[in-house]
């Protein structure tokens, strides 16, 4: 042991601040309470106090601090997305995720990889030049490829994909990265408390007080907390709020599930997608693959795994790398997903006054925490929505002003 | 491996059927205004609901009751008769 470390051990006063505060009990009231202590919940305690100057924040989190859907996506992030409102909202995303390893003073391991969606058909082809149109446009850079450049920066892919179905091109996003997940929950979480915000982990609200149609408060199983702002930042939980402030849900909960390989060597640099596969990869800092697939076939509220979802993962992306067939699946989990009728989120102001969302988040959500706590943080500190979340209101589904993000969003859906 | 015990068919894997989204009481005798409603908005908690699943290799569509928390199917019935779905 060295002579630092032991030093270290028996000090009193060590150098190295706890991460995040840990207020004994909540205050009677705050000015902004944050339901949901994710990424995206703590992104918009962090914006809303170093950019709008509102400290007297608390979140609370009935779980632990990232322990839903932060800690259970697949880490990728990138803005090739198919409608113009999606590529705006994702760009600043992508954007604010480049310098946020610098703003949050944490090792994010951001890394950007290239990523490819891969195209089995004509149609597929056809949307892929569609998407990389819209993105040109706004300046993202993404373009259509052939198979020889997938081959080139994968060459371990096999193009006939076992003889089924060729690959003929593909959408090529150079932006496309992957980031340790936990880091930016974490990073938000630190920065967050510094200001002063104040997070409450296993802290579950039970309800949300409302007095002539506004929010006056949230029911918590430690106590009542006093405010007239509350954000719902639940995703995978989103209808139990709503239903807490009377509010109908435009989200189904649909669990999305994914695994991770055994360790390997590093072979695999971008990020591949398949939509007719229904699959996805990419290789971890820790030489994992990590995998993942459509979400499941039906509504369900529950993170439980299953063996029909591995076995046709694995079937899948044998077609796709032969060669993985001695390598083992070391662990699967599932998330809840916020699945929204059209593929975009739910976000901002609602019906009740006080009460704003930051929901829908479906299987695309992980990419969007800074640009959501940005956006949101705007939203709550002025009571407006921000420009660049108007097209994602609630209301949408009554103008039937949908957003038709199917085509960009995921695999397989 | 997840199966539904149909009443004509026996225990058949869940994978030979696709979910085909909640059956909406009323829904075709709606004004536009309240099939808009009853088709974007809803309780969405866990609960019990009713929904259409399509058996693919029979062709037939069947009305399932289903616990949206613990995955279990209470009840599973055929949606018409074969001799209709099948137009014999």
């Amino acid at each position: 042991m060295s002579w630092r470390l032991l030093k270290y051990a028996l000090n009193r006063d060590h150098a190295e601040p706890r991460w995040f505060n840990t207020p004994t009990s909540p205050k009677e009231s705050y000015d902004v309470v944050i339901i949901g202590a994710g990424g995206h919940g703590l992104a918009c305690a962090y914006y809303l106090a170093k950019t709008h100057g509102i400290t007297r924040i608390a979140v609370l989190d009935k779980g632990y601090l990232g322990g839903g859907n932060t800690g259970r996506n697949t880490t990728i992030v990138r803005s090739n997305y198919l409608t113009p409102e999606g590529v705006r909202f994702y760009d600043r995303g992508v954007r604010l995720f480049e310098g946020l390893a610098s703003e949050l003073d944490i090792n994010l391991f951001y890394s950007t990889r290239g990523h490819f969606t891969l195209a089995h058909n004509e149609s597929t082809l056809r949307t892929a030049r569609w998407r990389a149109e819209v993105n040109k446009h706004h300046g993202i850079d993404s373009q259509l490829v052939g198979p020889d450049e997938v081959k080139r920066a994968c060459p371990q892919i096999d193009l006939n994909c076992g003889g089924q179905h060729a690959i003929v091109g593909a959408l090529y996003h150079a932006p496309g990265a992957i980031v340790r997940h936990d880091a930016v929950a974490w990073g938000y979480a630190r920065a967050a408390s510094q200001m002063g915000v104040e997070i409450f982990q296993h802290t579950e609200v039970t309800g949300i007080e409302m007095a002539n149609d506004r929010v006056c408060g949230v029911r918590t199983n430690r106590g009542l907390i006093k405010t007239d702002k509350v954000l719902s930042a639940v995703a995978g939980a989103t209808p139990t709020t709503l239903k807490m402030v009377g509010l109908k849900s435009p989200v189904d909960i649909v669990p999305l599930q994914a695994c991770v390989t055994e360790p390997m060597k590093p072979w695999l640099d971008p990020i591949i997608v398949s939509g007719s596969l229904h699959v996805y990869v990419s290789q971890s800092a820790r030489g994992e693959l990590v995998m993942g697939a459509a979400v499941d076939p039906a509504e369900l509220h529950s993170t439980r795994s299953s063996f029909e979802f591995v076995s046709s993962l694995a079937d899948q992306m044998l077609d796709l790398f032969p060669f993985l067939a001695g390598v083992k699946i070391s662990r699967q989990w599932a998330g809840m997903a916020d699945m929204t009728p059209d593929f975009a989120p739910v976000m901002g102001k609602t019906a009740i006054a006080g009460f704003y969302l930051d929901a829908g988040w479906g299987t695309w959500g992980f990419k969007a925490t800074p640009v959501c706590g940005e956006t949101m943080a705007f939203t709550l500190a002025h009571d407006t929505n921000h420009r660049l979340i108007e097209a994602f209101g609630m209301e949408r589904f009554e103008r039937m002003t949908m957003l038709g993000e199917k085509g960009a969003a995921a695999v397989g859906h | 491996m997840k199966q539904f015990r149909c009443p004509i068919l026996g225990l058949r894997p869940a994978q030979e059927f696709i979910c085909a989204g909640s059956a909406i009481e009323g829904l075709l005798q709606a004004d536009s205004a309240a099939a808009r409603s009853g088709v974007y908005f809803g309780d969405a908690t866990a609960r019990v609901k009713r929904e259409w699943w399509y058996h693919r290799p029979s062709q037939l569509w069947f009305l399932i009751e289903r616990d949206t928390a613990s995955d279990e199917v209470m009840a599973i019935e055929l949606a018409q008769p074969v001799e209709d779905a099948h137009g014999a």
